[in-house]
C-alpha cells in the first residue's frame, strides 16, 4: 500500500501483532476502562519512534513504554486502586521472547476478522468484501450496488473502522463478542 | 478511529489529495497509529481471499437435488438406491440405518420421505391409518407431502412430534433432541391445552422430558438444508465444533492436537465427506498443520 511509510510498516508487522498482550498488560496496570487509551498513548510514542529499525524486540519496547506511563498515570491520580499498584510490581519481569500466545495471535486474527466481517451492519459488509475479497475497484462497486461513489467511499469507511477497533478487542476464548457492542464500547470511550 | 478511515477509504477511491493527507498524518501522531491500524485491517481483510477460494470450490460442487440424489451417483445415490424401500403395510417395525459417511432416502408407504444423515438409524410402522417414525440416532431431513392423510408422529427418544404436511430437520443426541420446522408445522402432544404448535423457521429443544421453543438461527436453518447437499456450513464457529461436525462423516477422525487452536474461528461452506478442503483452508489461512498418524487419524498442531 502506497500510504505506508516505514514506519507504519514496522508498526503494523512488529507491534500491533502483540496487541493483546499489550492491552492485558494494561488492564493490569490501570483500570479496565482506560486500558484501551493507555495501549493507544502507547502506541502514539512508539509511532513517533525515529529509531525504529534498531529496536530488536517491538514488544518489549511498548511494554516498557506502557509501564512507564502506567506509573505517571498514578503518581498524577488521585486514588489508585490498590490491585494496580500490586501488579505494577509483577510486572517488572519484562519477558523479551514473544511467547506462544503472542505468535499465535498475529495468525489467528484471521479468522476473528472474518467472523467479525460477517457481522458489520450488511452495507458496509457488502462494500468491504466487494473491495477488499473481490477487488472489485470503487466505481464499478457504486455501479454494482446503485450508489453513488460518495456513499461508497462512506460505508468502506464506516466498516474500516469497525473492524480496526474491534480487532484492538482482546477475543476471548469462547464468547464472541459482537461489532456493535464493540463499536458501542468504542463511541462510549470516547465521549 | 472514522477519521482515520475516512482518510483511508478517501485515498482508496482517490477523492482527497495525498498532500492534504500527509498533513493530516504528520500532525499528530495519535493520528498516525489509528491510520495504521485501519491500514492493517484494511489489508488483513484481504487475506480472506483465500477462504473466498475455498468457498468457491466446494459450491462449484455439483448440488445434488432429490431426484439427482435417486437416480444416482456417488455414495449418497447408491444408498439412496437400496434405501428407497416402498413399506408395504406392516405391523411390524421397519428399521433401516446408515454407516458414517453414508446417506440415505427411505420413502414410506404414505408418500413421507425421509433423509438420513451420517451415521443415522431410524425405524417406523404404520398402524390403524396412523404412522410413527422413532429416531433412534442420528439426523434425518423429513418431507411430509399434502396429499398424506394419516396422522405422523415422530419420536425422538423423550417427547414425540406430530407431524403436518411440510419439511423438518431431527437430530438426537445422547441426551437431547431437537427439531427444525424448515415449513408447515408440528404439534407437541400434552395435556395442556392448546397444544404447543412449532411453526416454519422454529426449532423444538428437548432436554430430559422438557421441550423449549425459540426462533431457529439463519446458520442452524443453512445446516438443516446444507447436509442433504452435501455441504457443511459454519458461521464464525470454534475448531473445536468444526472438526466435530467433520468427524460426524469421518471414519478416520480428525483430533486437534494442540490447545490453543481451539481459539481459531471459522465460517464458509465445505463438501461433508472430504475433509481436504477444510484441511488445505486451515493450512493456507492459519497456519495449521495436517498429520496423518499410523493409526489412521488427522492430527491438527500450530506450525
Amino acid at each position: 500500500m502506497a500510504w505506508l511509510r516505514d514506519v507504519d510498516r514496522w508498526f503494523i508487522d512488529e507491534v500491533l501483532p502483540h496487541r493483546a498482550v499489550f492491552r492485558r498488560h494494561a488492564t493490569r496496570l490501570v483500570s479496565p476502562g482506560e486500558a484501551e487509551d493507555l495501549v493507544q498513548e502507547a502506541y502514539a510514542r512508539a509511532i513517533d519512534a525515529s529509531h525504529h529499525r534498531e529496536i530488536a524486540n517491538a514488544r518489549g519496547f511498548v511494554l516498557t513504554i506502557i509501564r512507564n506511563l502506567a506509573f505517571e498515570r498514578h503518581r498524577r491520580a488521585a486514588i489508585v486502586r490498590i490491585e494496580h499498584l500490586a501488579d505494577l510490581g509483577a510486572l517488572e519481569i519484562a519477558d523479551a521472547a514473544p511467547d506462544q500466545f503472542a505468535v499465535l495471535s498475529g495468525t489467528i486474527e484471521l479468522g476473528r476478522l472474518m467472523a467479525l466481517l460477517d457481522m458489520l451492519p450488511q452495507q458496509q459488509r457488502a462494500v468491504v468484501k466487494l473491495r477488499r475479497i473481490e477487488g472489485m475497484p470503487p466505481k464499478d462497486i457504486a455501479v454494482r450496488l446503485g450508489l453513488s461513489i460518495s456513499t461508497v467511499e462512506k460505508h468502506l469507511a464506516k466498516g474500516l473502522a469497525m473492524l480496526a477497533s474491534a480487532l484492538q478487542e482482546t477475543p476471548t476464548p469462547d464468547e464472541g463478542v459482537t461489532v456493535s457492542t464493540l463499536w458501542r464500547r468504542h463511541q462510549h470511550q470516547r465521549n | 478511529m472514522e477519521e482515520a478511515a475516512g482518510w483511508l477509504a478517501g485515498l482508496d477511491t482517490g477523492s482527497v489529495a495525498p498532500d492534504a493527507f500527509e498533513a493530516w498524518r504528520a500532525a499528530d501522531p495519535r493520528h498516525a497509529v489509528a491510520f495504521a491500524q485501519v491500514a492493517d485491517a484494511y489489508q488483513q481483510v484481504g487475506r480472506l481471499r483465500v477462504m473466498r477460494d475455498v468457498q468457491r470450490s466446494a459450491t462449484s460442487v455439483p448440488r445434488f437435488n432429490r431426484r439427482m440424489l435417486l437416480r444416482g451417483g456417488g455414495l449418497a445415490g447408491v444408498g439412496a438406491l437400496v434405501g428407497s424401500v416402498v413399506a408395504i403395510q406392516a405391523t411390524a417395525r421397519e428399521t433401516s440405518s446408515t454407516a458414517v459417511g453414508e446417506r440415505r432416502t427411505v420413502t414410506l408407504e404414505d408418500g413421507t420421505r425421509v433423509y438420513l444423515n451420517t451415521a443415522t438409524r431410524i425405524s417406523w410402522r404404520f398402524a390403524d391409518g396412523a404412522g410413527t417414525i422413532w429416531l433412534e440416532e442420528g439426523e434425518i431431513g423429513i418431507v411430509v407431502p399434502q396429499q398424506a392423510r394419516r396422522a405422523l408422529t415422530l419420536d425422538g427418544g423423550s417427547r414425540s412430534f406430530r407431524l403436518g404436511a411440510g419439511m423438518f430437520n431431527a437430530r438426537r443426541h445422547t441426551e437431547t433432541a431437537g427439531l427444525l420446522v424448515l415449513s408447515g408445522r408440528a404439534t407437541i402432544p400434552s395435556s395442556r391445552r392448546p397444544e404447543a404448535v412449532v411453526t416454519a423457521g422454529s426449532i423444538a429443544q428437548v432436554v430430559g422430558a422438557t421441550v423449549s421453543v425459540k426462533p431457529a438461527d439463519t446458520i442452524a436453518i443453512e445446516r438443516a438444508r446444507g447436509w442433504q447437499n452435501g455441504q457443511l456450513v459454519f458461521e464464525g464457529e470454534s475448531l473445536d465444533f468444526v472438526v466435530a461436525e467433520f468427524n460426524r462423516y469421518l471414519e478416520h477422525k480428525i483430533v486437534v492436537a494442540d490447545s490453543s487452536l481451539s481459539r481459531v474461528r471459522l465460517g464458509g461452506r465445505f463438501t461433508s465427506t472430504d475433509p481436504k478442503d477444510l484441511l488445505v483452508a486451515l493450512r493456507a489461512s492459519f497456519g495449521i498443520k495436517a498429520t496423518r498418524t499410523q493409526s489412521g487419524v488427522i492430527a491438527l498442531t500450530a506450525i
